[in-house]
Formats: structure tokens, C-alpha cells, sequence
């Protein structure tokens, strides 16, 4: 497969696909990261000169977390594509092994396998939401929740939670429907089910997590400012889960 | 890497032989291999034996003062020098075959040879006429030795080795002399055959193991030799005689497999063609014609007449699914392995044609091994036993008149009521609570005051509140008196029984009511109301909404519920005018094949009744009349309950089927033919209801009987009232003793009891049925 087409971040994300073997749950360090990476391109991850040789691991930190000056808010981890662990080990987040998928081809069916396991990994976020007590109580009476502990307990913050953290928890479920639609766009059908047929998530059950998230975002968006005051918004999120749900 | 080898492969020669030999270890086994081996033996590439003439005879022999006992086979082929010398190759698979290349049924290569090393104690042999030539070797020597297994010309080389011009009668005569018979003893057809071809090969042993004092069990042993998966071309393709002590069996006809009558109805084959493509339980594709390079297989289904399971002698070793590839058999499994606990299922046989099963042969051929084809040609065949078996039990279903219901209801009430004299903990005049103070007698407590009764109804309740609207989904039934409970009172307040309720709709076209039973029709609302019948009195309107379905969501997706517990699973109904509501009642159903797996009510509680997996869904009509589930279902597990379910308070009830509504559902708990005539699952225990099950075999036989015999009924359903209440004195024994009070040995016991009565009473009851009508035991 030629990756030469695919910019840095695209082509990181292919490494760690491989390095993580399509599962979330998987760890790998940066250097397992940059030496795959690197053997795939060594134009691309290469150190200046001795590009066949050896591979740049300053290329590597431009990408992947914000101590790149220039990319730092863009980086993979930033973006949510990457889940940094500890010190420089890494995971693929769903939203990550989603994109992943998608580029190994590029607007053709992909790797059978790989897809399954997006499939599988995304049906587990979105079946963490839908059997949430603040969901299912949600449905029962869209007033509830009333009180942002409830919602604080859905996203998993609370009161004293650092903004990062509010901003990642927030930010992490309107990943995973935008990974989710996309995955069901791309496919052109309106549920996805696994190997036997048995169907895992459907479009309404997104249409109906998105409305969720949506109202738990607009009518805690007070506590969420002042939890996280230069967090990202919940407008723009919203604005790009309309365009994926296009 | 590079290797230099010095030697050949070495084996330990005795540990082989025991490895090659063990997988014998019946003498049906043996048998059927040594016919197989016969069979083999008559085909164009060996000994071409005319289809007519394709014959040959079990000989069978009790020991006796002057000899062994003795089992041999006796066949027209004639075994030359050829055939003797590849028989004495141990491990030769192509000792039947001679690398002829004909597409046959393969032998071991030791089948016969590990049955004649291993079952028997004396000598065995296979003994060859033919071109009035002999050739005779065997295995002679003590038990499990090397020497025994090393094969040798009997009684020498000089007599045993290409001996000519012998005649063929004459050695037939000697070879049968120890079985007490003479070749005019033998049956006509095989006598002909011989006399034509001056050929025969005996295979025999002597002191055959396991045999009590030297008998041989032929009634036991032929039928088992005759059911064996690798016998089945054999019976098929050849006569065979079997003669014992002297006489020939099956009064001189040759032996046969007993005929299996099929379901009536369902009489088939049912004959299915295997796709050229399945998938396997990891959900790959599988190719059943090895990419198209083989033929198709298929599937045959028959039906039996009877519960095969049940009839354990002659039906259960049948109760199969035999695998074959082209004309290898393979082995076979179990139906309950397959299909377990699908009710029907115990009526269907089968066999898998199947080329490309080839490569899953395993060594003795009991069953083919395990492997994704086999995995995938398994799915497959259980999807089909479950359809077939799905008609079969609805067949089995006991249509039941209902005037004749409404009559034993009542008789059953009665019945109900008096029972409880007898019940234990709390004496006569009791309430039937359970006491606290373990098992012991106690002193007779004082009635409860009798509630107070009306007698004139002035007005109906319900437990609805008026401002809440009852949300139905279009082509939903709901029984109004379970959900909307509604109670009689007089005009001081009291209940009053007994009083015949009608529910009416203000709009047949939204919603209509029928005997009780809403059905959402059309969308719209309406209002429905309860009236006494032949009075005025109505109660309060209850505001009914019908919902088109869009879709329906489900969550959670995945539940675990304790054996005896309840969970809830939310509905969440959007309707075709993008409205959303979770109180719409909908049918619900789940796939498992038991379905008493589970008790689901309209509101979506799942009541865990037996441990076992199902996924629910739930649903309703759409736009266009069109049925809409909901599309991702709820998985489900049941799991054993570490704590005993307590049974509820009050005197157990003793309630029909067919007729009396299930508390948990509110709907009218269906019988099953195969389940207990008194019957209790872990879910009515804690509601303290036993049911007569109107659709076993027993309740089913004297139901039909009432008409025209009412105290056959009587006492039948007598008899069923004493059981419960002997049944509710023996669990109360079993699980009252404080401290040392161990629950699980009445389930273990109970269990026990009702395998039984469910295993025994439909066997049983097909030839009691004629005895308590004409008073005569069926042979």
C-alpha cells in the first residue's frame, strides 16, 4: 500500500493502526510508533541525510502532542486521533482507529478486519452511552437531568475536574458519533452489524445519542465554561456533527 | 539448516500396536467394522460380486462343553493369498483399496485386525477360499502382547499358504463345524452363492471378551451392530443373515434396520441442498464445494412418530445426525447437540452429504472432528432442525374445547380451595403463610377473618390514574384487565366477586376491544370504558392513544439476570409523526428455542426463568401495515441464582394452562406437551403457582376422555391435586430445617422427579392410552 499521497498525520495514524493492531486497548510507545512509521516512509520519517538509516524522532514530537510549536492545538493527540497514556506511550482512541480505517483505502471498501473492529469498537461507545441511567432516564422524561452532577456523572467530571480533562471527556463522545456517522456514511448503509448479521448500532441510535449530548452540552454550558473557560464550545462541535450526520 | 539421518523412524512396536488397537472397544464396533471390511470387499475392484449375490452371515456361538464361544462373519468374496497378506499389514490404508483408485468407502487399515487383537482371548482368523485354493492367518497368543498382534499362517505356512486343490464345500463344512452348523444349515440364497462362485472368507474369532460366562447377547448386540454409523452402506447394499446357537434370526429373513415411522403429517424426507457458501461461528465464509470444485451436499431430515429419546432401546441410538462424504461415513452427533432444547426436535433424524467433510475424518470415525465446515455445515443444520421441529410442535399442540375448558376451570377452583386443608405449616383453617419457626408442627392459628364481600356492585376502579393515556402500538393486543386492574365495589366500598365485566371503545376504527383484548388498529385516540354487564355502572373512560411505529430503541443492549429475577428493559417508540414516548406497550418476543427462557410482560420486565442466552427485541405495525421490530436487540443471559428463590406467601395455587392468566405476563399461560403435568418454573415458585399442564400427554389423554367419561376426568384431575399437595409437603420438608436447611436437595430431587415423568410418561402413555381404554396391555 503507497502512503506517499497521505500527509504526516495521516501516515502517523496508519503506523499506529499497525503498531496497535486495530484495538484501543492496545499501548505502544512512540518510539514502536516513529520505527513503524518510518519503515513505511523513511522519506518521510527519516533523519535528514541519513534517511534510510535512521529515523527523526523531533518529526515524530512535531505530530503527535503539543510540543510542536507550529501543530501543537492540530497534533493527533490534541485532535483526539492518539490517547497519550504515560510519558510517550500512546493508545488509538475509536475516533483514531475510525480514521485510520477510512485512509488504508482511500474511498474504497477497506480491510475487512479492520472495519470489524472499528464496527466493534464504536458499538461499545455508543452502547456505553445508550445504557447510561442519565440517558435512560433521559428518554423516559427529557427534563432530566436537571443537575449538572448528573451529567457530570455521564462524562465522568465533576466540580474540581481540570479543564483538559472536561475538555477530553466532552469532546471524546461527539468523536465517536462523528466517527460513527462517518463510518456509516462512508459505507453508504444505515446500521452496522457484525460477522453474523447481528446488528450493533444503527443511524437512530446516533440521531438519538447526538440529541442527548447536544442537550446535556446546551443546558450545562454554564457549568462547562467555567470548568474549562477556553474550551473548544459546544457551537463548533455541534456544527461538525451536523456536517457528519449529512 | 541441514539434517543427516542415520536410521529409519523408529516406534516402539508394542506401544503402536496398543495406540492403533484401543479405539475398539465394543463388539458392535467390531462387527461393523468387519462388515464394512465384507462390503468393501464385494466391490468391481476386488472381488466384483454380482449385486444379487452381495450377501453374508454373522455367525454367533455360545461356549458350551466342547467349545468357545465364537463370532464370526461369513462372506461369498473369497480372500486369495493377495488379500491375506495385505490383511496382515497393520495401519494400511489402502489394504481395501489396492490403490484402485475407485471412489470408495475406506477402511482403516486395522478395524478389523485391532477388533480380532483386542476383544477376543483365543484365536482369531480370516480364513480364504478361493480357485479352490485356502489361505488362512490370524493372531493366536496372550492378551495385549506383541506376539499376539504379530499375524501368522494357521495352523503352519504348509497348511495355511496357497494350499490348492481344496474344495470348497468341504472347508466351508470344517470352518462351521465349531458353530454347531452344517452348509445345509445356511440360508438358501448364501448356499446358492457359494455353490456358484467356490468362494468364501471367513473372519472369526474365539472367547470373545466381556461375554457373561460365554453367552452372547444377539438380542442386545444385533440391533447395536445394525445402528452403527460405519454399518449403514452395509445394511444398505448387503444381505445379511445372522444365525445364533444354530438359529437363524429374524425367523430366517435377513436382518434389518426397525423401520421409523414418521410424524404423521410431517411424513418427508425433508431434503435441503447445502449452500455452496456458509458461515461459521466466527462468522467467515465457508466454502462447501471447496471453491466449486465439488458437488453440492445436502441435508436429509426425517421425522419419527415417536419422541426418540424417550423410546431409550430402540429410537435413542438413532436419534442422530450421521455425517458422510461421498461414501465415507464419518461419524455422527447427537440432536441434542445440535439443536438442544428445541421442543420438536426430539422427533427428527438426519444425515449431511457432504463431499469436502472428507478432510474432517478422525480415527474410528465416531464423529467427524471439529473445524470451522463442520461448524459452519452444523449451523445450517440446526436452523433446519428448528424449522422442522417448530412444525412438529405445533402439530403436537392439543386443540382444547372451550366450553369444556370453562367447565374443569371451575371443577379446579373447587379443587383449588379444598386442597388447601391438607397444605402444610399452617394446619386446618390456616392461610398457608409460612410459618418462622422451621418444620415442626404448630399449634393451629385462628382463621383470618373472612374479607368482606358486597354483593351489589355500584361502582368500578381502576388502577389507572385518569390523567395518564393508555399508548398502544397499531396491532398490539393488551388484556385490559391486566393493565388496567379493574376492581368492583359495592356502595359501602367492599369488593364484590364474581361479576361479569365488558370493555367498550368509543372508536372501532382506533382501537377495538374483543373478550377483554385491546387491539390497536388504526392511528388516533379514543376512549375505552368497563361496564358491568346488564347494569349502567361504567367506570371512569381511560384515554387510549394507537401509535404507527418508526422505530423502536432498546436499551440496555445487554442484560444479566439472575435465575427468579426481574430487570427492565426501556422502550423508546418514535412513531411516524416523529413523536417519542417509552410507555407504549408492545409484543415482545425473544429467539431462544426454549422459550420459557424468559417471561417478558407488555411493559418490558424480563423475568429470568431458566438459565440459557436469548436476545429480545420488541415492536408493533408501521406505516403501510408493515411490522417494525426494533432493529438492534437486547441480548440477554439468564444465570444460575446463588440464592434459593423463597417461595411466595399464602396457599400455592393450583392454576390450568390454557385457561388461567400467568401473573407475570397477564397472559393465559400456553401448555407444553413436554413439560411436567404438574408444573412449576423457578418464576411461579416465587409466585407460589403450580399449573396442571393441559397439553402433556396424561392431562391431554383424560381431557379428551371428559366429554364422554367425566369421571375418568375427575379422577385424573383428583389424582393431580393430591400429587401438588404431597409435591408442596415434601418441599416444605426439604427446605424448612432452619440451620441445616438445604434447598438445593429438593431442586436436585424435584429435577430428577419431573426428567423423568417428562422422559417416561410420553412413552409410556401412547400404550396406556389404549390400556385404560379396552383394559389390554399392547404387546
Amino acid at each position: 500500500m503507497s502512503t506517499h499521497r497521505l500527509g504526516l498525520k495521516e501516515k502517523l495514524l496508519l503506523a499506529a493502526l499497525e503498531c496497535s493492531k486495530g484495538e484501543t486497548d492496545k499501548s505502544f510507545t512512540g518510539e514502536d510508533l516513529l520505527v513503524e512509521a518510518w519503515k513505511q516512509d523513511p522519506q518521510a520519517w527519516g533523519l535528514r541525510g541519513y534517511e534510510l538509516q535512521h529515523p527523526d524522532l523531533e518529526k515524530l514530537r512535531k505530530e503527535i502532542d503539543s510540543r510542536g510549536k507550529s501543530t501543537g492545538s492540530q497534533s493527533l493527540v490534541n485532535n483526539g486521533f492518539l490517547a497519550k497514556q504515560e510519558g510517550r506511550i500512546y493508545r488509538l482512541t475509536s475516533k483514531g482507529l475510525a480514521a485510520a480505517a477510512r485512509l488504508r483505502q482511500p474511498g474504497k471498501s477497506v480491510d475487512k478486519t479492520v472495519q470489524m473492529k472499528v464496527g466493534r469498537e464504536l458499538h461499545g461507545k455508543i452502547k456505553t452511552t445508550l445504557e447510561s441511567p442519565i440517558f435512560r432516564s433521559w428518554i423516559k422524561n427529557p427534563d432530566q437531568p436537571k443537575l449538572f452532577r448528573d451529567a457530570g456523572y455521564f462524562w465522568g467530571i465533576g466540580p474540581g475536574s481540570p479543564a483538559g480533562t472536561v475538555r477530553k471527556r466532552v469532546s471524546e463522545v461527539d468523536d465517536v458519533l462523528q466517527a460513527a456517522y462517518q463510518f456509516l456514511n462512508d459505507r453508504g448503509v444505515s446500521e452496522i452489524a457484525d460477522a453474523r448479521g447481528k446488528v450493533l448500532f444503527d443511524r437512530n441510535d446516533l440521531d438519538r445519542c447526538s440529541q442527548f449530548h447536544r442537550t446535556l452540552k446546551e443546558r450545562f454550558a454554564k457549568e462547562l465554561a467555567i470548568l474549562d473557560p477556553e474550551g473548544l464550545g459546544s457551537v463548533k462541535d455541534n456544527r461538525q456533527l451536523e456536517i457528519s450526520r449529512a | 539448516m541441514t539434517i543427516e539421518r542415520v536410521g529409519k523412524i523408529f516406534f516402539d512396536d508394542l506401544g503402536t500396536l496398543m495406540a492403533s488397537t484401543r479405539w475398539i472397544s465394543t463388539h458392535d464396533e467390531g462387527i461393523a467394522e468387519w462388515l464394512k471390511n465384507a462390503r468393501r470387499a464385494y466391490q468391481v475392484d476386488r472381488s466384483n460380486v454380482q449385486e444379487q449375490d452381495k450377501i453374508c452371515i454373522l455367525l454367533l456361538k455360545d461356549s458350551e462343553a466342547h467349545g468357545h464361544a465364537r463370532i464370526g462373519l461369513l462372506d461369498v468374496g473369497g480372500a486369495t493369498l493377495e488379500d491375506i497378506e495385505r490383511w496382515s499389514k497393520w495401519n494400511d490404508p489402502q489394504a481395501s483399496s489396492r490403490g484402485s483408485g475407485l471412489l470408495e468407502e475406506e477402511t482403516q487399515g486395522n478395524g478389523g485386525k485391532a477388533y480380532m487383537f483386542s476383544l477376543f482371548t483365543g484365536p482369531s482368523r480370516i480364513l480364504g477360499i478361493a480357485d479352490r485354493t485356502r489361505n488362512c492367518q490370524g493372531f493366536d497368543g496372550p492378551a495385549q502382547t506383541l506376539d499376539r498382534g504379530t499375524p501368522g499362517f494357521m495352523p503352519s505356512v504348509a497348511e495355511g499358504r496357497e494350499v490348492h486343490d481344496v474344495d470348497c464345500k468341504s472347508e466351508l463344512q470344517r470352518a462351521l463345524a465349531p458353530y454347531g452348523l452344517e452348509f445345509d444349515d445356511l440360508p438358501g440364497d448364501f448356499r446358492k452363492v457359494v455353490e456358484r462362485r467356490q468362494r468364501f472368507t471367513l473372519v472369526e474369532g474365539e472367547k470373545p471378551v466381556d461375554s457373561y460366562r460365554g453367552r452372547i447377547d444377539a438380542q442386545t448386540l444385533i440391533p447395536k451392530v445394525l445402528r452403527h454409523d460405519q454399518t449403514m452402506l452395509a445394511v444398505q447394499q448387503t444381505k445379511i443373515y445372522a444365525i445364533h446357537n444354530g438359529v437363524t434370526l429374524n425367523v430366517g429373513k435377513p436382518l434389518e434396520l426397525e423401520a421409523i415411522h414418521p410424524y404423521p403429517g410431517l411424513e418427508g424426507p425433508f431434503i435441503y441442498e447445502i449452500p455452496e457458501e456458509l458461515v461459521d461461528e466466527d462468522g467467515v465464509a465457508q466454502s462447501t464445494t471447496q471453491g466449486g470444485t465439488k458437488a453440492r451436499g445436502r441435508l436429509i431430515l426425517w421425522s419419527s412418530e415417536h419422541n426418540m429419546p424417550a423410546r431409550h432401546k430402540v429410537l435413542r441410538p438413532r436419534w442422530k445426525l450421521s455425517y458422510s462424504a461421498g461414501p465415507q461415513m464419518l461419524g455422527s452427533k447427537s440432536i441434542s447437540e445440535l439443536a438442544p432444547g428445541t421442543p420438536g426436535a426430539e422427533f427428527i433424524y438426519g444425515q449431511v452429504e457432504l463431499e469436502t467433510l472428507a478432510a474432517y475424518a478422525t480415527h474410528g470415525r465416531v464423529r467427524p472432528k471439529d473445524g470451522p465446515l463442520v461448524q459452519a455445515v452444523n449451523r445450517f443444520t440446526t436452523e433446519q432442525i428448528r424449522q422442522l421441529a417448530k412444525q412438529i410442535n405445533d402439530r403436537r399442540r392439543h386443540e382444547q374445547d372451550s366450553d369444556e375448558l370453562d367447565d374443569i376451570h371451575k371443577e379446579n377452583k373447587i379443587l383449588d380451595e379444598f386442597k388447601n386443608k391438607f397444605m402444610p405449616s399452617e394446619g386446618l383453617g390456616g392461610n398457608g403463610n409460612r410459618g418462622s419457626d422451621g418444620a415442626g408442627p404448630r399449634p393451629d392459628s385462628p382463621p383470618p377473618p373472612p374479607p368482606p364481600l358486597g354483593t351489589i356492585p355500584s361502582s368500578i376502579e381502576l388502577q389507572w390514574s385518569d390523567d395518564k393515556v393508555l399508548r398502544v402500538g397499531s396491532g398490539v393486543s393488551i388484556r385490559l384487565s391486566t393493565i388496567l386492574q379493574a376492581r368492583i365495589r359495592d356502595d359501602t366500598g367492599r369488593p364484590v366477586t364474581a361479576v361479569n365485566l365488558e370493555w367498550a371503545t368509543d372508536n372501532e376504527q382506533v382501537a377495538r376491544v374483543d373478550n377483554g383484548i385491546l387491539k390497536g388498529r388504526h392511528r388516533g385516540s379514543c376512549n375505552i370504558h368497563a361496564r358491568v354487564v346488564g347494569t349502567s355502572i361504567r367506570s371512569t373512560p381511560v384515554s387510549v392513544e394507537v401509535w404507527i411505529i418508526d422505530h423502536v430503541l432498546l436499551t440496555p443492549r445487554s442484560l444479566d439476570i439472575l435465575l427468579g429475577t426481574k430487570e427492565t428493559i426501556t422502550a423508546e417508540v418514535t412513531n411516524d409523526q416523529g413523536q417519542r414516548a417509552t410507555d407504549v406497550l408492545l409484543e415482545w418476543a425473544h429467539d431462544a428455542d426454549d422459550q420459557l427462557i424468559l417471561r417478558i410482560n407488555p411493559f418490558g420486565a424480563v423475568f429470568g426463568n431458566r438459565t440459557g442466552r436469548t436476545s429480545i427485541t420488541a415492536g408493533a405495525r408501521g406505516v403501510g401495515d408493515e411490522p417494525v421490530w426494533a432493529r438492534v436487540r437486547v441480548d440477554i443471559e439468564v444465570r444460575p441464582n446463588p440464592e434459593a428463590p423463597k417461595r411466595g406467601s399464602g396457599f400455592p395455587k393450583l392454576l390450568l394452562t390454557d385457561r388461567d392468566l400467568d401473573p407475570l405476563t397477564g397472559e393465559v399461560r400456553s401448555g407444553s406437551p413436554d413439560q411436567a403435568t404438574l408444573w412449576q418454573e423457578v418464576l411461579d415458585q416465587k409466585n407460589n403457582i403450580w399449573w396442571l399442564n393441559l397439553q402433556s400427554e396424561d392431562a391431554a389423554f383424560a381431557f379428551e376422555k371428559k366429554p364422554n367419561d367425566v369421571k375418568f376426568w375427575r379422577m385424573f384431575h383428583a389424582q393431580q391435586v393430591v400429587e401438588m399437595v404431597v409435591q408442596v409437603h415434601m418441599q416444605q420438608e426439604f427446605t424448612s430445617k432452619g440451620d441445616d436447611e438445604k434447598p438445593d436437595l429438593w431442586l436436585i430431587h424435584k429435577q430428577a422427579l419431573e426428567r423423568n415423568q417428562i422422559g417416561l410418561k410420553q412413552g409410556m402413555w401412547e400404550e396406556l392410552k389404549q390400556y385404560v381404554d379396552t383394559g389390554r396391555l399392547l404387546e
